[in-house]
């Protein structure tokens, strides 16, 4: 918008927004130059982190995350199913991420984005390697009956780092999972009405991601706008004994003494998030 | 200390092949560590899709096919490392409104199987004469139930491992463009497999600028001499 | 073109690659080159060249897609037909347009007649990376066609950029195998820049012979092209 004061010497002059808009980038160097980010936050806080057990009674156990806007909801399903013939004692552990228009308009109607295939790969192989949670135990009757456990996770509100948000909620629902104590007999799976067996859990990991600024500011938490200007995403996973599960990196290059920076940021979270948990916890 | 199933030391990568200009494409070439084969094609700077079109820069399209079956989530994954690693080496802003296509075909999975495939684009992309500011390399590199690192691992070597480990450098600063570790591992460790991996990709290089040179060689044989 | 003699082993460069100037005053960076903050950096692979008159740098590798350059000639098909203008298939990311008016002694009246798929040589008259390269059919410093225009019948062969690159940096080989070539078979061609290669001579047959000897000169080092050029002669 002009600026129609009489002042000769003024330049045109725009509002925020409009900035924010034509040079995102510059923008948010602006900020960053001041030690501050757009959202007021400084580039170590993470924003409030809510965590809510128990919250889809239909399912055998849910969660629902939230970081600042981002919220993200976690549904476990248990069926029945028959193992895998090379792992007759094992049962299944399936995460899927959906991120549906609903929760940003960069996400269309139709088969899952790129996006969302990435994560739910990412969590996949989390689970997996860093072997979160002993598959054996979700054995009903070796080579015949095994538990599969549908872990569906909805991003209802994107506004970045849904990687951390999906962690959380994915552990902490398994957490929250009551199986019924099930028996094989005659080809058929009976089970109990009451819902009692918890899952043993092996490792509780947790995620922290960061974004890295102009190869030297590193924003903790990045918000959409950070992650869409950055470019730029590490994530860290670290379990409860203070061991690394998971690095992943994209984007512009970094140095050794960053990456030490971002690991020693994701122990501090750790510790964040389980007493965020444990409230969690005593509230249902 | 060689006691690995093909008789390589911890610390040693298997035998790089490289090919260029196998297609009739803008670019081509293959990358190969052992037995582990990725060919890589790159179109462009070519027309872009209205849809996908952006007016400050190239668009940057990649596709990853494997060697059997209809590509699946590790194949997506695998196209959003191949591009977020080039994103930020590809001089896009160059030709603006173009899209800039690269195909990546699996021809043989022996493990390190992104390693190869990045090394292949990078290859690819050269000999498309792609404006890159830096070529990018990657390694990886796995931690075995005994806690010893085994540089790039055959796909026997990757079962049953601590973790596993990728990292991706550029040429000029020798610094991290891309990592990928999972399993469990310490600080120690993981800073381990970085030096090695780093120390590796040099290897890399060098081995990318003697095909380079072997080839531009091969034309510069055709010109009269200077 | 005068090349350093100082170095004479191949400088093969790799994008990254620092480039050490020795004098710094007015360089003039040419293709494959940039300058970022306070060096300059390769950006393509391939041999670096570099002239001391002037002080140009420039790298030069075997590009198979044209980048358009003013001043290039260059042998595009003709894919659009408007009121205003032409739209042509040059082999760059964008179509390259060719104005009605840009032809020798054409105006609102007297205008060109081209059709879909007409083979126009041309000059590039404007290349820019936001905008879509223009074409012209006449040599500005003369005002006339100066042999831009419709090239009619004949076969375009497609080679590599650098081929084409060869033919104007007049390769005495080169240039010797079309001297022969034109004593044996008349014939005439014209070289775009963008890596195609239009022949046409006085019968078909010819027109093969010519198109597979220029085309087989393509892989060949120069002691082969002589043998070519010697068999020719017979």
């Amino acid at each position: 918008m002009g600026n129609e004061n009489n002042n000769l010497k003024s330049t045109i002059t725009f509002e925020a927004e409009t900035f924010r808009r034509i040079q995102p980038e510059e923008y948010l160097r602006k900020f960053i130059q001041q030690q501050v980010r757009p959202d007021g936050r400084s580039f170590n806080h993470f924003r409030k982190t809510t965590v809510n057990l128990s919250c889809i009674s239909t399912a055998d156990g849910s969660s629902m995350v939230r970081i600042g806007n981002t919220t993200v909801v976690c549904g476990i399903k248990a069926e029945v199913s028959e193992p895998n013939v090379n792992l007759p004692n094992e049962g299944y552990l399936v995460p899927n991420v959906d991120l549906s228009p609903i929760c940003s308009p960069r996400f269309k109607p139709g088969p899952p984005s790129e996006q969302a295939q990435v994560l739910s790969e990412n969590l996949n192989k989390l689970l997996k390697i860093s072997k979160v949670i002993d598959l054996k135990t979700l054995c009903i009757e070796e080579g015949k009956a095994v538990w599969v456990l549908f872990a569906d996770i909805v991003c209802v509100n994107y506004d970045g780092n849904v990687f951390d948000a999906c962690v959380i909620a994915l552990i902490s629902a398994l957490m929250n999972v009551r199986l019924p104590k099930a028996f094989y007999e005659d080809g058929l799976v009976k089970a109990t009405e009451e819902k009692s067996i918890t899952l043993s859990i092996i490792r509780t990991p947790y995620s922290a991601s960061f974004a890295m600024f102009d190869g030297q500011y590193l924003l903790v938490d990045p918000n959409e706008m950070e992650e869409s200007i950055t470019k730029d995403g590490t994530t860290v996973v670290v379990d409860e004994t203070g061991q690394l599960c998971n690095i992943w990196k994209i984007g512009s290059s970094c140095s050794p003494e960053q990456l030490k920076t971002c690991i020693s940021k994701a122990r501090d979270r750790y510790a964040d998030i389980t007493s965020i948990i444990e409230k969690a916890k005593q509230a249902i | 200390m060689a006691n690995r199933a093909d008789k390589r030391s911890f610390s040693t990568i298997r035998p790089i092949s490289i090919s260029q200009s196998l297609l009739s494409r803008d670019g081509s070439a293959s990358f190969s560590f052992g037995k582990t084969k990725v060919l890589c094609s790159v179109n462009g700077p070519a027309e872009v899709k209205l849809r996908d079109e952006k007016l400050d820069k190239a668009t940057i399209d990649v596709v990853v096919r494997p060697l059997v079956g209809t590509p699946g989530t590790k194949d997506k994954t695998h196209e959003y490392i191949l591009r977020s690693a080039f994103e930020s080496v590809i001089q896009s802003g160059l030709h603006p409104r173009t899209q800039i296509q690269i195909v990546s075909q699996v021809m043989m999975d022996d493990g390190s199987i992104i390693a190869a495939a990045i090394n292949a684009t990078t290859m690819a992309l050269i000999d498309a004469g792609i404006p890159m500011k830096d070529i990018v390399a990657a390694v990886s590199c796995v931690i075995n139930k005994e806690d010893q690192i085994l540089l790039d691992p055959t796909a026997q070597e990757m079962e049953n491992v601590k973790s596993i480990h990728t990292f991706a450098f550029d040429k000029s600063s020798s610094s991290l463009l891309f990592c990928e570790s999972l399993g469990l591992f310490t600080d120690d460790q993981y800073f381990n497999c970085y030096e090695l991996c780093n120390v590796a990709a040099g290897r890399i290089f060098e081995e990318i600028r003697g095909a380079i040179t072997n080839k531009l060689q091969e034309y510069q044989g055709y010109q009269t001499e200077l | 073109m005068e090349i350093d003699l100082e170095k004479p082993e191949l400088k093969v460069v790799l994008p990254g690659d620092p480039i050490n100037v020795t004098k710094k005053e007015n360089i003039k960076l040419g293709p494959g080159l940039t300058q970022t903050q306070d060096s300059i950096i390769c950006i393509k692979a391939g041999i670096l060249n570099h002239t001391s008159v002037k002080n140009k740098w420039w790298v030069e590798n075997n590009q198979r897609r044209y980048i358009p350059a003013e001043k290039e000639s260059v042998i595009g098909t003709v894919t659009y037909k408007g009121g205003e203008f032409y739209r042509l298939d040059i082999g760059s990311a964008h179509q390259a347009i060719l104005p009605i008016l840009a032809f020798e002694n054409a105006n609102k009246k007297n205008r060109p007649n081209l059709n879909i798929g007409s083979l126009i040589y041309a000059r590039i008259s404007l290349a820019n990376k936001d905008m879509e390269p223009e074409l012209t059919c006449v040599n500005p410093e003369s005002n006339k066609a100066d042999g831009y225009g419709e090239l009619k019948g004949g076969f375009v062969i497609k080679c590599s950029l650098r081929y084409c690159r060869r033919f104007f940096s007049g390769e005495i080989e080169l240039i010797s195998l079309l001297e022969l070539l034109q004593k044996k078979k008349d014939f005439e061609m014209a070289i775009g820049m963008n890596g195609r290669i239009w022949i046409t001579s006085t019968s078909i047959k010819d027109t093969i012979f010519c198109c597979n000897v220029i085309k087989g000169a393509e892989n060949l080092n120069c002691s082969d092209i002589n043998k070519v050029a010697n068999s020719l002669g017979i």
